[in-house]
């Protein structure tokens, strides 16, 4: 580290420096001040939530401002061409960075806090201090990853897009995903498939922070989720390896390409493809061709207008429409695959340490003019097995999209404290009732059938 | 002394400079020329050490510019479109300098009373020529071994170019400082430099004393009783030749008596030698290049 350079940082930053600390003051402790006393301890613990959201912003925005420099033609002169060697630059700039992230949040973090010491004499929950290391960790993590990925680009419109797409890609794998199954699945709960929680965590993104300190929050005990911690090593990792690549191309990137397109193959190169393939697994044939025509159109219109961004001009190559044609063809191709394997078993993948099956059964027989209604336990092992084989006879019918929709059928297999381990949701056709019934006698329940109803007790 | 040896860059996959080679002398005022796009920019860029060369190395006094620091320390690199930070004025834009290099307040303050620019206004405000002042104030108060000047002149009021050139004429009677100009004004650099470099097809063509340079190129105009075929001056290293009626004019490197004897003995009615200047020896060269020396 460079050490007139931090001073000269330091010194020219002051108005920054000042913004930042009176920022997150009116934040946290200005308002922890106002917090209700008789809703102190639930409030307090949530701003001090919330005010790691400020953190996340900052990582979000300081590598962009440190790095700006980098990204100009005009600054790259007068900077690099300064008697200071680039490494020094490099960690002089990452620790002043981080300084200007942690240095204002922290202190007025330990303010807020303290405020509940004066007051009551101890701090509100205790996990203030987790929260603060939590922060502080993955607040570095993410700071490193954020400088890496600026760092990869050309200029500060590639860097900020970059950031953005990245942060957002977990999200859109999640919403995507649970699209995809939910779609060309049966049954089975495309939420329960594909969990937000984890795909957030493995997107080390902008709710890294939220779920760690969700676990610490709704959680009796920090050690009983040993997950947290496999997680905050493999961020741990991914952030050392960031700093240590960012370091790296720091170091290495030629200064003439400032200003230029960015070519790096971790923006444009790798998010365009990614977020194309992502949309257009939802422009596929099973949606009918007028879904298909519509989402085809418009992740077209997106990836037009992206590629019109990355290469700063309006032109289209031939090469682009091929590949947009082959990802809509491959995307095609995974879904028939996809659904002519019957979801490759997803669909029954049924448990096995369950206690017993709830079984919530409603079907409006329109001939007969009678519904059955049923909210029944099943636990006997030969029951469960014959309701599984209707599952499966229920799957079967999705994919071969034979019948007539009757009613609707929601089992749930729960563990011996009643608590639910999965759901399964099905259409029920004509001819299902009978063999559901049989079903329901066979384990012991009796059928009352009255002018309007068929009543299971 | 500064040395560039077979230097290559290429930008954006063009090859900029290719295999370059040049020898700079301490104490010089070295004028690079070339046409647009020739590699300047590019070439003071290498040498200030902001871009890394392929190939090649560039030597100050046997060390290497890229990432030395002591090497670094003694060279300034004035862009043509130099920056400063938003809302920077005089005095900010000091600070910064002062932080890196070694600064001298005395000559600092000396030359700010030519210059007469207020120091606490945003130089954002300030016209193309004043902020141009700026930088040119804060390379004579820093007066680095090698001020690189990157089309510096370029915006000055002809007041102001005068000064400029008063007090890098004052410095430069020390012999301490080397200056490296690029300029496209080879009127301004013929008054300045003593040494020049013509950058063409990513490499130095031409290099040397530019009083040297211009003993050896001579313009000559000369008139015959008949019309005279310019075969007869194929023997002379012609830079440019033109025929109206009886009347030739050329352009010719060599020795002058040479040239003087070998052109009596055509029987011209009239021989004058005139003076070449920079900016003609500048487009002889070139148009010799591009083979369009005939007109």
């Amino acid at each position: 580290m460079n050490k007139v350079y931090f001073k000269y940082l330091l010194h020219t930053n002051r108005n920054i420096i000042a913004v930042l600390f009176m920022t997150c003051f009116l934040i946290y402790p200005f308002m922890i001040f106002f917090v209700d006393r008789q809703m102190f301890y639930s409030q307090a613990l949530d701003a001090c939530i919330w005010y790691s959201f400020i953190l996340m912003i900052l990582t979000f925005c300081i590598p962009i401002y440190m790095q700006n420099k980098r990204l100009k033609k005009k600054s790259v002169d007068t900077f690099y061409s300064l008697p200071i060697k680039k490494e020094k630059m490099y960690h002089t700039e990452m620790i002043f960075g981080l300084f200007l992230v942690f240095v204002p949040w922290v202190f007025n973090y330990l303010l807020g806090i303290s405020q509940y010491w004066i007051k009551e004499g101890s701090l509100a929950s205790g996990k203030e201090v987790l929260i603060l290391i939590a922060c502080l960790i993955y607040g570095f993590i993410q700071y490193s990853m954020n400088y890496f990925l600026v760092g990869k680009c050309n200029n500060v419109l590639d860097g900020v897009i970059t950031l953005f797409a990245y942060d957002f890609l977990p999200v859109v794998i999640f919403v995507v995903a649970g699209s995809f199954i939910d779609m060309n699945t049966v049954g089975i709960n495309a939420y329960d498939v594909v969990n937000f929680a984890n795909m957030s965590v493995h997107g080390a993104m902008y709710s890294l922070v939220y779920y760690f300190i969700y676990r610490l929050h709704y959680s009796t005990l920090f050690l009983n989720f040993p997950i947290g911690f496999l997680f905050l090593l493999l961020h741990c990792i991914l952030g050392i390896l960031a700093y240590r690549e960012a370091w790296r191309d720091y170091v290495c990137k030629p200064l003439e390409e400032a200003e230029q397109k960015t070519t790096s193959a971790w923006s444009y190169r790798f998010l365009i493809p990614i977020y194309c393939m992502l949309y257009l697994s939802l422009a596929t044939y099973n949606n009918g061709i007028e879904i298909m025509t519509i989402t085809g159109v418009l992740v077209f219109l997106g990836y037009l207008a992206a590629t019109f961004v990355s290469n700063r001009a309006i032109k289209i190559s031939a090469r682009s429409l091929v590949f947009f044609a082959s990802v809509l063809l491959v995307m095609n191709i995974f879904t028939y695959v996809f659904r002519e394997n019957k979801a490759f078993g997803l669909n029954e993948m049924f448990p096995t340490d369950y206690a017993y099956v709830d079984l919530d059964l409603y079907i409006n027989l329109y001939d007969e003019q009678k519904n059955i209604q049923a909210d029944v336990s099943l636990s006997d092992e030969e029951i469960i097995t014959s309701l599984q084989d209707l599952q499966r006879v229920c799957i079967d019918r999705f994919y071969e999209g034979q019948g007539e929709t009757i009613g609707s059928l929601l089992i749930s297999y729960k563990d011996s404290h009643g608590k639910k381990i999965c759901n399964y949701n099905y259409s029920i056709t004509k001819g299902d009732e009978e063999e559901l019934l049989e079903l329901l006698k066979k384990s012991g329940y009796e059928i009352e059938i009255t002018d309007w109803d068929i009543k299971v007790e | 002394m500064l040395e560039i040896k077979n230097i290559s860059k290429s930008l954006g996959g063009n090859s900029v400079l290719k295999h370059c080679s040049l020898k700079i002398e301490d104490g010089k005022v070295f004028g690079l020329v070339g046409v647009n796009g020739a590699g300047k920019s590019t070439l003071l860029r290498c040498i200030a050490g902001i871009f890394q060369v392929e190939e090649g190395e560039i030597l100050i006094d046997g060390e290497p510019v890229y990432e030395n620091e002591k090497i670094k320390k003694q060279i300034l690199f004035i862009s043509d479109d130099p920056y400063y930070p938003l809302n920077a004025t005089l005095t900010s834009l000091k600070k910064f300098y002062q932080t890196f290099y070694d600064w001298n307040e005395e000559r600092f303050q000396e030359f700010y009373k030519i210059f007469n620019l207020p120091l606490d206004k945003p130089i954002n405000n300030f016209s193309k020529g004043m902020k141009r002042q700026v930088f040119i104030l804060i390379s004579l108060a820093i007066m680095p071994k090698y001020l690189i000047l990157d089309e510096s002149f370029d915006g000055l009021d002809p007041v102001m170019r005068l000064n400029f050139k008063r007090a890098l004429m004052e410095i430069l009677a020390d012999g301490k400082m080397t200056v490296l100009i690029s300029s496209h004004s080879l009127r301004e650099c013929e008054e300045i430099c003593d040494a020049f470099g013509i950058l063409e097809n990513g490499c130095i063509q031409t290099s040397g004393d530019l009083e040297a340079l211009k003993n050896q190129v001579h313009k000559i105009q000369l008139g015959f009783k008949d019309e005279i075929s310019k075969e007869l001056f194929k023997d002379l290293d012609l830079l440019y030749f033109k025929k109206v009626s009886h009347i030739v004019t050329l352009v010719v490197r060599g020795d002058i008596e040479e040239i003087k004897q070998y052109l009596k003995l055509l029987n011209p009615i009239l021989m004058d030698v005139l003076n070449v200047s920079f900016e003609e020896l500048f487009i002889y060269e070139i148009m010799k290049k591009e083979g369009n020396f005939y007109e």
